[in-house]
C-alpha cells in the first residue's frame, strides 16, 4: 500500500525521531517525506499529496496554523490528514484547528511509542 | 514564579526528559549550574510572553546531548555527535520545556505564548542565572556523567 507521509517539523531531531517512528508503524522508506516549516509543506503537496501530514506547529517561516488554513483552502487536499505533533495546549487554538480538519493530536513530549501507535492506526484504517 | 510553582515544573522537566528520551534523572544540588555552563556543547532561550513573562534557558554537556538524542533517535549514545547533534537537542528540548511551562502558567488559556527556540551564549544564561532568590527555577539535571542546566528567570513586560 502506498501511504504516504509528510513529515513537517523545523527540528531535525524530531524529524529523525518521527521519521524512525513512521517507518516502525509500517510505512515504506520512499513513502516519507521531509519538511521543515509550513511553506515547504504546501510547496510538496502541490507536487505530491500525502496521506497524512505529521505537523508541528511553532515553526520559522510559515507555522502550523498557517499550513492548517492554506490547505483548508485548497479541495485537492481535502483528504489529506493532519496530526498535530506539537508543544500547543492551548484550547481555542486548538479548537480553531479542529474546525479546520485536524483531527489528531500528540502533544509534545510524547514517548516514541505514542507516536508510532497513531501512525500504525491510521495507516490500518487506511488500508 | 513561586517555589511551588518551580518545583512542579523540576518535575515536569524530569517527566519530558523521560517521556522523551528515556533519560531518568532529578534536579541535584552539585553541580552547580554555573558551573556546568561553560561545559555545554549549545544554549538556547525561549521567551514567553503575556500575562506572564519569562525567559527560559536551556543548555546540556555533550555527554546529555548524546543521552538525549540517542533516546529520541532510538540509536547508541555513541552514534551521537553532540558537536553535530548539540544544537538540535537543546533547541528542541527548550521548545518542549517551554511547552510545558506555558500549560503550568496558563492550564491552555490564551494568556501566554512563547517565541521560538534561539541560540544563547554562555554570557546570556550565566546572566540569568544571576537572579537567585527573585523567583523562577535554577536547575541541574544529571544522567550518566551528562548535565542539563534549565533556567527560568522572571522577565520584564513588554
Amino acid at each position: 500500500m502506498n501511504y504516504r507521509i509528510l513529515i513537517v517539523d523545523d527540528s531535525p531531531l524530531l524529524r529523525a525521531t518521527a521519521r524512525r517512528a513512521v517507518l516502525h508503524a509500517g510505512v515504506r522508506p520512499e513513502h516519507v517525506r521531509e519538511a521543515c516549516n509550513g511553506r515547504e509543506a504546501l510547496d510538496q503537496l502541490a507536487q505530491e499529496p500525502a496521506d497524512l501530514v505529521l505537523l508541528d506547529v511553532n515553526m520559522p517561516v510559515m507555522d502550523g496554523y498557517q499550513f492548517v488554513e492554506a490547505k483548508a483552502k485548497n479541495p485537492a487536499w481535502a483528504d489529506v490528514k493532519i496530526a498535530l505533533v506539537t508543544t500547543e495546549g492551548n484550547r481555542k487554538r486548538l479548537e480553531r484547528m479542529s474546525e479546520l480538519g485536524v483531527a489528531h493530536y500528540l502533544r509534545k513530549p510524547f514517548e516514541p511509542e505514542d507516536l508510532r501507535a497513531l501512525v500504525a492506526a491510521l495507516f490500518h484504517e487506511a488500508r | 514564579m513561586d517555589s511551588v510553582a518551580a518545583d512542579s515544573f523540576a518535575g515536569l522537566v524530569a517527566l519530558a526528559l523521560e517521556r522523551m528520551a528515556f533519560v531518568v534523572t532529578e534536579p541535584a544540588a552539585e553541580p552547580a549550574a554555573h558551573d556546568v555552563l561553560g561545559a555545554c556543547v549549545a544554549h538556547a532561550i525561549v521567551d514567553l510572553r503575556g500575562s506572564e513573562n519569562y525567559t527560559l534557558a536551556v543548555g546540556a554537556t555533550p555527554e546529555m546531548v548524546r543521552e538525549i538524542a540517542s533516546g529520541m533517535m532510538g540509536v547508541e549514545p555513541e552514534e551521537i555527535e553532540p558537536g553535530d547533534h548539540g544544537r538540535a537537542t537543546v533547541d528542541e528540548l527548550a521548545n518542549v520545556l517551554a511547552g510545558e511551562l506555558v500549560m503550568l502558567l496558563t492550564g491552555g488559556d490564551d494568556q501566554v505564548r512563547s517565541t521560538l527556540p534561539h541560540a544563547a551564549a554562555v554570557a546570556d544564561v550565566a546572566a540569568l542565572l544571576g537572579g537567585d532568590g527573585a523567583g523562577g527555577l535554577r536547575a541541574v539535571f544529571s544522567s550518566n556523567g551528562g548535565h542539563l542546566v534549565v533556567v527560568v528567570a522572571p522577565a520584564p513586560a513588554r
